[in-house]
Order: structure tokens, then C-alpha cells, then sequence
């Protein structure tokens, strides 16, 4: 821990310093050149965006994906940095996700009459504290990065800045993830205080190999429950959920998306990296915390989903049932009796997120889709005879719901398809039935919307207007679940590829 | 010609698909060229398929026209399709509804054209598809992705109440469907600790390595792999007390939407059952042996029960289907080789005879826009040639000799009668109720199964034509005997000389009998019907006739 700073190592932090920078030029931009707000900022944070992507995939294109395995990858600033096939693997998915998110934002902050540089700015700031949480080997990078990330967020859900609805969102879930931060940091400083470290790695060591001192493994524990709750905040687990519809229905629905996948993938990388490099082996003692977790989540998610009228509000607590349903991967990486099983487990979760970026961000684009100058388009009833009016974009919703149901030759199923095998191979048949049993039950209000843009008659008949970005953020979500769903190979052998780096913990 | 024959069942199952695809591009206000390339597709795929009937060896059995291609491989999943005698007769059953129901619907639907045909198009992709999948991931994703279509078509060409019955049909399939995938999981995650190998979804390889264990913990996993199967395929039979979403789907759905589900969508329930349950988990079907024969036997009363009271004609024969199924099962479940024979080939006569009892009243639908029997009465009069039809497919479907019914239900019957007498419950009171007793109720059945079928027939056809909307009714046109004709023609067919049929399921039902009863490849009884010795309660583990009794 004593390596002095080598000023080499910023290599590894490229791709987030182009990002960040790219956003300080934004912000710079917007303040001097008004016109830089409608077409320049979208414009730019893309290329911001792709030229980050290619930062990151310049790693394993030079370096191959066999040298980014942990530990013979780079671990950079001692030990804080992890620059691993993992950490890549989420990296893509981040930056995806925000190329997809700016795509759809631009038409819609034009009919809220909102647009401007700082918009994505803040989207570009919340990518980079992502980025660096899948990078994480420290507590306090993590830390550091998640607060990085919400403060960002607390911004962008508040962003429209004169409804009310948007400015209720944003104070609920500036407070409520300010609470849930204090308490991340308690128990991250219990488990500092037993371990005297905060590097994940040398946790691990500490508490197997080492051991603690007397009477310390209650708070240790302490420390992992708090941090569990802590995190259960962020992805929005039941009984933990409380600020997720209001906000995902507040905010800007491109931000609702944004927070849907990014943030929710963001909290899912550090679960699995915390949960493997450092509290791996008391599965025993943390499993069934998950399960309860994830039970409830599915659960209540589903049920409550059922009862919505309003679409944000309904895909809020369908996401909370997904985050219900990616819990059974962390449940066999607790549970599983041997190495297979936990990476089966951990494989899961990952595959699950790319997946579900891909499937939520397409339906919420719908929805912003609907957005029009005289329709809020956030209504189940606004998507009455789509059918008629506009076929094509009725048939991608339609893929996108049955994908999120989780209905064969979608990429939908493949995801849960693991996450079932998950719960099933680590010997939680149960819990894997409780998953199927929600499943059937949220075809039911998936189904409430089909019905209405199949079997209903339009209520409007003016056509719908959409920008060129959300006809390729629509096309490529379409694509991505079609394809992938159809010939999953090249995703699967992705996250395989991905998880090797976190074998030698996981053993 | 090579390529053609090496591929044919990818062929004719994806032709549909190809031909939605290209309806598709059509204008929708082009009617005829959409209703008419429907039909052609629908008719090349039945042409297509007959060569099948001739080309499969039966003397060789096992699966023929065989194709393997490695899909995903990191899940172990390969593309691989084949058939044998049970499965081809379904395909071919499959195909031939396909046409007929395409060929009803010229007049019935006049609104979203284009829509309805594209569904029904990919319907029978995908049922087709689960038909001839030996994957079990490639059979799961055929089996669910059915459902899709089979929705739209009852949730937007249905009756009166059609979400509803489109809703409650697909929750209650998918809640089927999704508990046995928990089972091909489980089966799929077990299977390498047994085999030593990599994990696989190959069914014929499923069932060599899975079907002989006999240790215990396998016996209590299977157990449970075979009541999630079971939940998934008694869903689809349907089984009492699951059978609830049938007369409300039947009701709901559009002629053809009926005639498939009736002819195909319910066989797939008996079919898992033969293909899965039985070979893969022999012991766990033993096990539970005595409370599948009770069901049965329930489903046939019951149904036959609550058919007599229906008022709405298409209701009546939505409850027949119960009761008819209930058949299906019980001689599934005689785990004999009469029995199994009798059967799946009674798979096939429901499929015909019920398809066009639904055709028939989908028909005076069409005129009348009432299901109500009470409206009818005395249309003999005016329309001859239906009420001709009506007879000839109403005593088909009640099984009298010389048409496929009464074929069915004799072998049925015969299986049933050798069910050892171990199987069945100590009721109290009463005292033991098993052995003949499931025959005894298929017996009660089939009389039941006369009564209702000729009451309706007498209300609706006999009697004074006493409604006057009834009087100038018009009889069948060309067209409409035309879909009717080739069903006629096969009950008779089936009834007549079974034997092709028989012949081809000679081999399949030996081999899945030989594998029930537990003996390796010993020589197997040749004549399909002398198979009397099999299912010997000797045979029977003991303890498992015990540990059923409640």
C-alpha cells in the first residue's frame, strides 16, 4: 500500500479522463455559445462517448483479453484501481447505455422546453462515477464514484425545473440516497474499523487468512449488513424502494431510462465485485439476507406493478422486480457449493445487466416516443390502437415487453433463463419458483399495454414524430434483443470471457 | 432433390414463417392476394409434408430425418430436429388443420386481414416447431413463442369476451410453461453429474442416461421434475382442475382459432407427456401412477357431465374436448402398449373430429351470429348437407365402429383393462378403488360421451323448425364442404384401416413401453395389440404402490 504515485498508471484512467474532460468542454461550451445547446451538446457528448469507448476497448485490443485478468492485470494507484476484464466488460455497458440515453434526449427536452449543454454534461459526470465504480478495488473509490454518480443523478431528475412532479422526484431521491450513502459509509467504517483496511482485496485476506481480533466478527458482520442495505437503496430492492416511482416518474424520461439501467448496472458491479473479492466465502451469513431481498423484490414489484396507470410508474416496479430477479445470481454466489456454481451465478448478473439495459432502454424510448406536443404519452391508456397508427413502433414495443416477461427468442429469456439456473443449481428451487411465478405474473400488466396499442381504437390519429436518434436507439434496442435473443453466443462468450477475471476470488 | 429431402422438416416448418414474412410486405387493403397466399402457403406446407408418411421407415423406428447443427454451443444447445411415428403423425395432423382452418376463415374474418393471416401463419411455425424439437431449449422456445399468436388471434378476432379468455389463456400457459422450464433446468444441471460429461439438452440423450437411474436421490429429484412437467402439460391438455381456461378460450377464439387449439394446441399436453415424462422419469411416473389415472377419469366424467348441461353449442364441444383428452390420458397412463397406441392415435381423432366440430359451428355461426342451442331445432330441413356433415363427424366423435373414434377408444380401452390392479387409492368406505375401475369410468364415458353428442344432434338438427330466422338458411357452398370433406374422408379412412398408423407407431410405443418397463432391449412384442404381459404389477417397485395410497 506504500508504492509511490507513478505517473504511468494515468493510462489506465484514460477512457474517464477523456470522458471527464469532454464534459468540462461541454459545460465551457454551453456557457459561451448558446446555439452549441440544441444541436452541438448532443452532438458532442456522442462523440465524447464513442471516443471513450474506443479508449476502453483499446485495453484488450492491445493488451488481449488474457492479460486483464486479476490478479496479473493492471492494478493501478495501489490497488484502488482494478482495470480487469470485469471492469471493461461494465465499462461498455455504461457507456452504451448513456450513447443510448443522449440518442433519446434530444426531442424530448425540445418539447420540454429544456434543452441545454449542462444536460449532458451531468449525463456524461454520472458515466465517468460508473465507470470508475466498475473499476473499483477500494472502498473509498467506490465511495468516491457513487456519490459521483448520484450527484449527477440528484440533478438530472430535478432537471425540469418547472414541473412539480420533477422537483418532488428530485428532493425524494436526493434525500433518501443521501440517507442510504450514510448509511453505505457506516458500514463501510465498520469493516474498515475490524479489517484496518479498505482495499477489497486485502479484506478478504484479513478475515480468512489472518483472522479477526476477538470479539470483532459481530461488527465485521454488522458492516456487510449495512453495506448490503446501503446498496439495496441504489438498486431499488424492496423494502428498500421506496423513492424509485416517484423519481423514475418524475424525472425526464430519458433520465428515468438512464436510472433504470445505468445506475441500477452501476450498484449490480459493485455488489458483485464487493461481494466476491471480499466477502466471498461467508456466503453462509449473507445468503439469506439476499433471498429475503430478492423474494421481496420480485414480489412486491410485480404486485404493486399490476395496480399502475401510469407507464413510468408501472416499468418502476417492473424494475424493481428485475433487480428482484438479478438478486438470484448474487444468491448463488453465496450459496453455491463450488466454483462452477458461483460463476454461473456471477455470469448471470452480468448477462442479465447488458440485457436489460438493452430491453429497458428500448421501452422507455418508446415512451418518450409517445412524448408528443399535445400528448404526455406516459399513460397506458396513450398507447391505445398504436396497432394502427404506427405499426412498426407497436411491434418493437411489443418485443420489448415480451423481452422484459422474459417469452423465448428474446434476449429477455437467455437473461433469465441464467438467473433461474442461478437459483436452481445453487439448491434454491424455491426461491427459482417464486422467480417463475412472477414472471407469469408480470406478463399480466406487460399484457395490459399490449392490449391496448392491439385490441383497442386509437384515440388520436395524428402521426407520430420521432428524431433520427430515437429511431436508431429504437432500432438498435430492437436489434440487440431479436438477435441476441435468437443467437445469444456472442453475449454469452462476452460475460464468460468477463468473469475469468474474477475466478481466482471466486475459488 | 438431396438437399431438399435432408432438410425437409426444417423446410416445412419454416415455411410458414417464410410465407408471414412475405404477406407482410403485402398491402393490407389487398385482400385476395393475402387471403389466397395464405391459403397456397398453407397448402405447399401440407403438401410438403406428405412425403414424410411415405419416406419414414417404420420397421427402423427411433428418430428419423434427423438434422444437428451446434447452435450455442457455451449452453450446449444445438439445433436438432427429427421425428418419429408419434411425432409425425402430429405434424402431418398439424399441417393438414393448417390448411383447413386457413381455408374457413375466407369468410369469417373481414377485419385486419393481413394480421390474422400473418398469426396464423406463425402459429403453425411454432407448433410445428415443438413438434419436431429433440433440443429441449429449441422445444421450449417453439413452446412458448406459440403462445404469442395464439393470443392475438383470440384477443383481437375473438368473441364478446375475448381479453379475457386471451389473458386467462396465457397466463395460465405460461405458468405451465414456466415451471417446466424449472424442470428441464434442473434435469439439464443433473445430468452431467451423472454422465460425467458436458451439459446438453439432447432429448434422446436426456433420456438414455436419465431414464434408467433408479437411485434414490434421483428418485426424489424426479419427482419433483415431474410435477413441474406436469403442471406445464396438464395446463395445455387440459386436466381437471386446470382445465378452466379451455371453455373460455374455446368460446372466445375465432372457428379457426378453435379448430387449431382443439385439433393441435391441446395435443402438445399429451405429447410432452409421452415424449417427456414417461421415458425421461419412469419411476416418478410410477409414483404418481394412481392419482394421473383418478385424474383421467375425472377429466372424462366430469367433462362429459358438464357438456350435457351447456346451453352454448361451441361450449358443449369445448367440455367434449375435456372429456375426449381425459381419454388421451388415461390410455397414456395405462403404460401398456394397447394403451399408448390407443392413445396417441385418439390424439389424432380428437384432432379431426373435434376440428370439425368446430368448423361445423363456427358455420352456422357465420349464418346465425347465436351459439345458443335453443335457437335451433329442425335444420335438417334446411340444410341437408350440414346436417349430412354433423352426423357423420358427431358419430365420430362418440366412436362408432367403421369411423376413428370408435378405433380410439377400443385400444384405449384395451390398454386400460390390463392396468394392474396395484394402481389406484384405499378409499374409505369404500374400500380399494383402482385396477378396472379407470376402465369401468372410460366405459361410463364413452356412453355419456353418446348422450350429449346425440341430444345436441336431436335439439339442433330433429325436431319441428319452429324459428323463423332459421327457415331460409343457406346450406354449405363448395368452398365450405371442401374443409369438411378431407376431415370425413380421413375419420373414415382411420376407421376403416388403421393399420398405416398403427404401423408407423408400432416401433415408438414398443420402444417408450420397453423403457417403462424398465427391461433393457429385450425383443419387442411385434403385434401392436398382444403387448398384454407389460405393466405386470409384478413389475412395479415395491413400495411405490403403498407410497401412493393416501
Amino acid at each position: 500500500m506504500t508504492a509511490a504515485f507513478d505517473p504511468n498508471q494515468l493510462r489506465l484512467i484514460s477512457p474517464e479522463i477523456v470522458l471527464t474532460v469532454s464534459a468540462f468542454l461541454l459545460l465551457g461550451l454551453s456557457a459561451i455559445d448558446e446555439s452549441a445547446r440544441r444541436i452541438w451538446a448532443p452532438a458532442l457528448s456522442l462523440l465524447a462517448c464513442g471516443a471513450t469507448l474506443m479508449a476502453v476497448l483499446a485495453f484488450p485490443l492491445r493488451l488481449g483479453w488474457d492479460a486483464l485478468r486479476v490478479p496479473d492485470s493492471t492494478i493501478g494507484f495501489s490497488g484502488m484501481f482494478f482495470l480487469d476484464a470485469f471492469a471493461i466488460y461494465f465499462k461498455i455497458v455504461f457507456l452504451l447505455s448513456a450513447i443510448l440515453t443522449i440518442l433519446v434526449s434530444g426531442r424530448y427536452l425540445d418539447l420540454e422546453r429544456s434543452n441545454s449543454g449542462e444536460y449532458y454534461a451531468l449525463v456524461l459526470f454520472a458515466t465517468v462515477g460508473m465507470m470508475f465504480l466498475a473499476s473499483a478495488g477500494d472502498f473509498v473509490t467506490i465511495f468516491i464514484a457513487l456519490e459521483t454518480m448520484a450527484l449527477s443523478f440528484y440533478v438530472l431528475v430535478g432537471y425540469l425545473k418547472t414541473n412539480r412532479k420533477s422537483n418532488e422526484a428530485s428532493l425524494k431521491y436526493f434525500l433518501l440516497g443521501s440517507f442510504s450513502s450514510a448509511i453505505l459509509v457506516y458500514g463501510i467504517s465498520l469493516i474498515y474499523a475490524t479489517c484496518n483496511t479498505t482495499n477489497l482485496g486485502l479484506i478478504g485476506f484479513a478475515r480468512h487468512k489472518v483472522g479477526l481480533a476477538e470479539g470483532q466478527e459481530p461488527i465485521f458482520l454488522l458492516g456487510i449488513i449495512l453495506l448490503l442495505v446501503g446498496l439495496a437503496f441504489k438498486i431499488a430492492a424492496v423494502p428498500f424502494h421506496m423513492w424509485a416511482p416517484d423519481a423514475y416518474e418524475g424525472a425526464p424520461t430519458p433520465i428515468t431510462a438512464f436510472l433504470a439501467t445505468g445506475s441500477k448496472a452501476a450498484a449490480f458491479v459493485v455488489l458483485a465485485r464487493v461481494f466476491s473479492f471480499a466477502f466471498l466465502r461467508l456466503g453462509d451469513r449473507w445468503t439469506m439476507l439476499v433471498v429475503i431481498l430478492a423474494a421481496a423484490s420480485m414480489t412486491w414489484g410485480n404486485v404493486a406493478a399490476i395496480l399502475q396507470d401510469n407507464v413510468k410508474r408501472m416499468l418502476a416496479y417492473s424494475s424493481i422486480a428485475h433487480a428482484g430477479y438479478v438478486l438470484l445470481g448474487l444468491v448463488a454466489m453465496g450459496a453455491g457449493d463450488s466454483v462452477e456454481v458461483r460463476e454461473f451465478g456471477l455470469q448471470a448478473i452480468i448477462l442479465y445487466v447488458l440485457i436489460y439495459t438493452f430491453v429497458t432502454t428500448g421501452t422507455f424510448a418508446m415512451v418518450i416516443l409517445l412524448r408528443q406536443e399535445q400528448m404526455a404519452g406516459d399513460r397506458v391508456a396513450d398507447f391505445a390502437g398504436l396497432a394502427a397508427r404506427a405499426p412498426w413502433s407497436a411491434f418493437a414495443m411489443l418485443v420489448f415487453l415480451l423481452s422484459l416477461a422474459g417469452i423465448p427468442a428474446t434476449a429477455g429469456f437467455i437473461g433469465k433463463w441464467y438467473l433461474f439456473g442461478a437459483a436452481i443449481r445453487a439448491h434454491y428451487a424455491w426461491l427459482a419458483v417464486v422467480a417463475v411465478l412472477n414472471s407469469a405474473v408480470s406478463l399480466y400488466y406487460y399484457a395490459r399495454i399490449v392490449v391496448m396499442m392491439y385490441m383497442k381504437a386509437p384515440a388520436r390519429e395524428e402521426r407520430l414524430v420521432s428524431s433520427l436518434g430515437q429511431q436508431i436507439a429504437i432500432g438498435a434496442c430492437i436489434a440487440f434483443t431479436i438477435v441476441f435473443g435468437i443467437y445469444p453466443q456472442p453475449i454469452i462468450a462476452f460475460a464468460q470471457r468477463s468473469i475469468l477475471a474474477l475466478a481466482p476470488w471466486a475459488s | 432433390m438431396d438437399w431438399y429431402l435432408h432438410n425437409i422438416l426444417t423446410i416445412v416448418t419454416f415455411l410458414p414463417l417464410l410465407g408471414a414474412l412475405a404477406l407482410l410486405l403485402v398491402n393490407k387493403e389487398n385482400k385476395r392476394l393475402i387471403i389466397q397466399g395464405a391459403t397456397w402457403i398453407a397448402f405447399a406446407d401440407f403438401l410438403l409434408s406428405v412425403p414424410l408418411f411415405f419416406m419414414y421407415n417404420a420397421e427402423q423406428g427411433g428418430f428419423q430425418f434427423e438434422v444437428r447443427a451446434s447452435w450455442i454451443p457455451s449452453l450446449g444447445v444445438q439445433y436438432y430436429v427429427g421425428l418419429d411415428g408419434i411425432s409425425l403423425l402430429l405434424l402431418l395432423l398439424t399441417t393438414f388443420l393448417g390448411v383447413i382452418s386457413i381455408l374457413s376463415s375466407w369468410t369469417a374474418i373481414t377485419e385486419r386481414v393481413k394480421e390474422y393471416y400473418i398469426f396464423m401463419l406463425l402459429l403453425q411455425t411454432g407448433m410445428m416447431g415443438v413438434f419436431i424439437s429433440l433440443d429441449f431449449f429449441l422445444f421450449y422456445i417453439f413452446w412458448e413463442a406459440m403462445l404469442v399468436p395464439m393470443y392475438f388471434l383470440i384477443g383481437i378476432w375473438g368473441g364478446p369476451r375475448k381479453l379475457y379468455a386471451a389473458i386467462k389463456f396465457f397466463l395460465y400457459t405460461l405458468l405451465g410453461s414456466v415451471l417446466m422450464l424449472l424442470g428441464i433446468l434442473a434435469m439439464y444441471f443433473y445430468y452431467p453429474k451423472v454422465s460425467g460429461g458436458a451439459v446438453t439438452f439432447d432429448i434422446p440423450e436426456l433420456i438414455r442416461v436419465l431414464g434408467p437411474l433408479t437411485d434414490p436421490y434421483w428418485f426424489e429429484m424426479s419427482r419433483w421434475i415431474f410435477l413441474a412437467f406436469f403442471v406445464g402439460f396438464a395446463i395445455k391438455v387440459p386436466m381437471v382442475p386446470f382445465h378452466t381456461w379451455l371453455p373460455d378460450a374455446h368460446v372466445e377464439a375465432p372457428t379457426a382459432g378453435s379448430v387449431i387449439l382443439a385439433g393441435v394446441l391441446l395435443k402438445m399436453g399429451t405429447y410432452g407427456f409421452v415424449r417427456f415424462s414417461l421415458p425421461m422419469l419412469p419411476q416418478a411416473t410410477r409414483y404418481y401412477l394412481p392419482w394421473m389415472l383418478a385424474l383421467s377419469v375425472i377429466g372424462i366424467v366430469y367433462g362429459a357431465l358438464v357438456a350435457m348441461v351447456q346451453k352454448d353449442w361451441k361450449k358443449l364441444v369445448a367440455y367434449s374436448s375435456v372429456s375426449h383428452l381425459g381419454f388421451c390420458m388415461l390410455g397414456i397412463f395405462a403404460l401398456n402398449q394397447a394403451g399408448l397406441n390407443g392413445g396417441i392415435l385418439q390424439m389424432i381423432n380428437h384432432g379431426l373430429s373435434t376440428g370439425a366440430l368446430f368448423l361445423i359451428v363456427g358455420l352456422i355461426y357465420e349464418r346465425r351470429h347465436t351459439r345458443m342451442i335453443a335457437e335451433y331445432g329442425g335444420l335438417s330441413k334446411v340444410m341437408p348437407v350440414f346436417a349430412t356433415m354433423f352426423m357423420i363427424v358427431t358419430m365420430s366423435s362418440i366412436g362408432l365402429p367403421t369411423l376413428n373414434g370408435f378405433i380410439g377408444e377400443f385400444t384405449i380401452l384395451m390398454g386400460a383393462f390390463t392396468i394392474p390392479s396395484g394402481y389406484g387409492f384405499q378409499v374409505p368406505v369404500i374400500g380399494f378403488v383402482g385396477g378396472k375401475f379407470w376402465a369401468v369410468c372410460g366405459v361410463l364415458g364413452i356412453v355419456l360421451g353418446a348422450a350429449y353428442m346425440l341430444w345436441l344432434y336431436q335439439r339442433t338438427m330433429f325436431g319441428k323448425l319452429d324459428n323463423p330466422e332459421n327457415a331460409h338458411l343457406k346450406d354449405l357452398d363448395f368452398r365450405e364442404v371442401m374443409t369438411l370433406v378431407p376431415i370425413v374422408a380421413l375419420c373414415f379412412w382411420i376407421g376403416i384401416y388403421p393399420k398405416p398408423l398403427f404401423r408407423i407407431l408400432e416401433r415408438p410405443v414398443a420402444e417408450l413401453a420397453q423403457r417403462l418397463e424398465g427391461t433393457a432391449s429385450a425383443p419387442v412384442a411385434q403385434d401392436g395389440a398382444a403387448a398384454q404381459g407389460i405393466g405386470d404389477a409384478a413389475a412395479v417397485p415395491a413400495g411405490t404402490i403403498a407410497d401412493a395410497r393416501p
